[in-house]
């Protein structure tokens, strides 16, 4: 052990911890899971957004809660699983309930171009940057009035980039289920697109 | 570090927020693996029970009677079987999918995979020699058993307890000097057989306590009407000449002469054949011998 540490690189001790070790050590002391946090804060709050097509307090209510929740059930923490579909499986699920609780409608999410030309493939960049606010507005409703079963997997796959496998263990489903909805979310979006 | 990520370090130190202690997730991960697997085993011997059964029962009374698969799924599959049958399973794979892997794998997978270690279970016992034993201990060690299983499981004793099919059996309480008998069958409900046109297993030994199935149909509430009894082990036809119900009623009338020349042994059901064929070549010679010697008178 000794030996392989000397034989380490020197610049690896100055290499970002790993999700491991860092979980090992929030175990012991919350301020190591600031840092796992901190990791998982931008990219989580990115897809709070695209799920639940809200912005402002509310997602960053939800991250908080799920945050909270993940550090509680740190011990529960599988290492054959990916700590970051273990975090968005967490996060899911807050985001979920929080769906089903809201009645107010608060802040809406602003979808982006890119999002939605990754959703909507059969429009050409070009053709995109020529929607006016409208046409954009319209893609945000249809997406928006998605069933939950195929929002969610659309957003996890063609925005989120997860792999099939990671999406099995986020959302919980056998690996057919989800390329079911996936195929049939997208179809239904684009007919609802060009109805 | 972030507002959001100092935030929630706060509320987490305010609220004395600590990672669940390692041996509850274990205990409550267990909890959840002991009552999937549980309730998987419950509905692997249901399925057990039912493949069992389908090596045990009398099919070729029910092809005899001239049933339909669809009649002999009905008789073998009575309502509150199939239904806790179905919740046991269901219950199985819900469980399955509340442990932490389970999510992976689907529901039909998972209803396939109770289901055929039920059939192996079946299979395995079926040919397991102690299985006749633990079926006779639970038949006659646990009181109400049986009646149990002609009620509610997928049985042998369910097959025999089916009088409006004209399928009856039980054990023999009383026998009347003559041509009929009384038993209890496994529901306990009495029973008067008339036996005057049976087909009557020379196995059969007509005395009290004696357990029977019975082949004929209702008369009344209390009567039956026998055209065959059998021992219960028998799982054999009394002969070959065992006719469909349908068959029976138009023949009715004509059989009352013969009934007891037909008192054929089951096992014995070719041989007696063979018998009445010697017979009936005896008789033959005997009619050859009288024919040659009125010749001969009549030359004298």
């Amino acid at each position: 052990m000794i030996a392989e540490e000397q034989k380490m690189p020197i610049d690896e001790a100055d290499r970002p911890r790993e999700d491991e070790d860092l979980i090992a050590a929030a175990r012991e002391n919350p301020e190591a899971f600031g840092q796992l946090m901190e990791r998982y804060e931008a990219p989580l709050l990115r897809y709070l957004m695209r799920l639940t097509g809200w912005a402002g307090e509310e997602v960053e209510d939800i991250l908080q809660e799920a945050f909270i929740k993940a550090y509680r059930h740190l011990n529960d923490y599988d290492s054959s699983l990916k700590f970051s579909a273990w975090l968005y499986r967490i996060t899911h699920n807050q985001a979920i309930d929080a769906l089903r609780r809201h009645t107010a409608s608060p802040v809406r999410f602003e979808w982006s171009l890119e999002d939605v030309a990754r959703l909507v493939p059969a429009k050409s960049d070009t053709e995109a940057s020529l929607w006016n606010k409208e046409e954009l507005e319209s893609v945000r409703r249809t997406i928006d009035s998605l069933p939950e079963r195929y929002r969610e997997v659309l957003v996890l796959r063609f925005l989120e980039e997860k792999s099939y496998e990671e999406i099995v263990d986020i959302l919980k489903m056998p690996k057919g289920s989800v390329a079911t909805a996936v195929k049939r979310g997208k179809e239904l979006l684009l007919k609802q697109l060009d109805a | 570090m972030s507002a959001l990520s100092t935030k929630t370090l706060e509320r987490i130190a305010e609220g004395r927020v600590a990672p669940i202690a390692r041996w509850k997730l274990l205990l409550l991960g267990g909890a959840k693996w002991a009552a999937a697997g549980f309730v998987s085993v419950l509905a692997a011997f249901g399925i057990m029970l039912t493949v069992h059964v389908l090596f045990e029962i009398d099919w070729h009374v029910y092809q005899e009677l001239g049933f339909t698969p669809i009649e002999v799924l009905q008789s073998l599959s009575p309502l509150l079987w199939t239904v806790l049958l179905a919740l046991i399973l269901i219950a199985g794979v819900a469980l399955l999918r509340q442990t932490k892997y389970g999510y992976r794998y689907s529901l039909v997978s998972m209803f396939g995979l109770l289901f055929l270690s039920g059939v192996a279970m079946g299979a395995t016992f079926e040919r397991w020699p102690g299985e006749e034993r633990i079926e006779s201990a639970l038949m006659y060690k646990i009181p109400g058993y049986r009646s149990f299983e002609a009620r509610v499981l997928p049985s042998v004793e369910k097959q025999w307890s089916q009088p409006e099919d004209g399928l009856l059996g039980g054990t023999i309480t009383s026998i009347d000097e003559g041509k009929s008998f009384e038993i209890r069958d496994f529901e306990d409900k009495a029973w008067k057989i008339d036996t005057e046109d049976a087909l009557m297993s020379e196995s059969v030994e007509l005395k009290e306590n004696q357990e029977i199935k019975i082949i004929g149909e209702t008369e009344d509430n209390e009567t039956f009407r026998a055209t065959e009894v059998r021992s219960w082990e028998s799982k054999k036809p009394t002969s070959a000449s065992v006719r469909p119900k349908a068959e029976e009623h138009e023949e009715e009338s004509d059989d009352e002469e013969g009934s007891e020349e037909r008192d054929i042994d089951e096992e014995d059901g070719e041989e007696s054949e063979e018998e009445e064929s010697e017979d009936h070549d005896e008789d033959q010679e005997e009619s050859e011998e009288n024919q040659e010697d009125s010749e001969r008178e009549a030359e004298d």
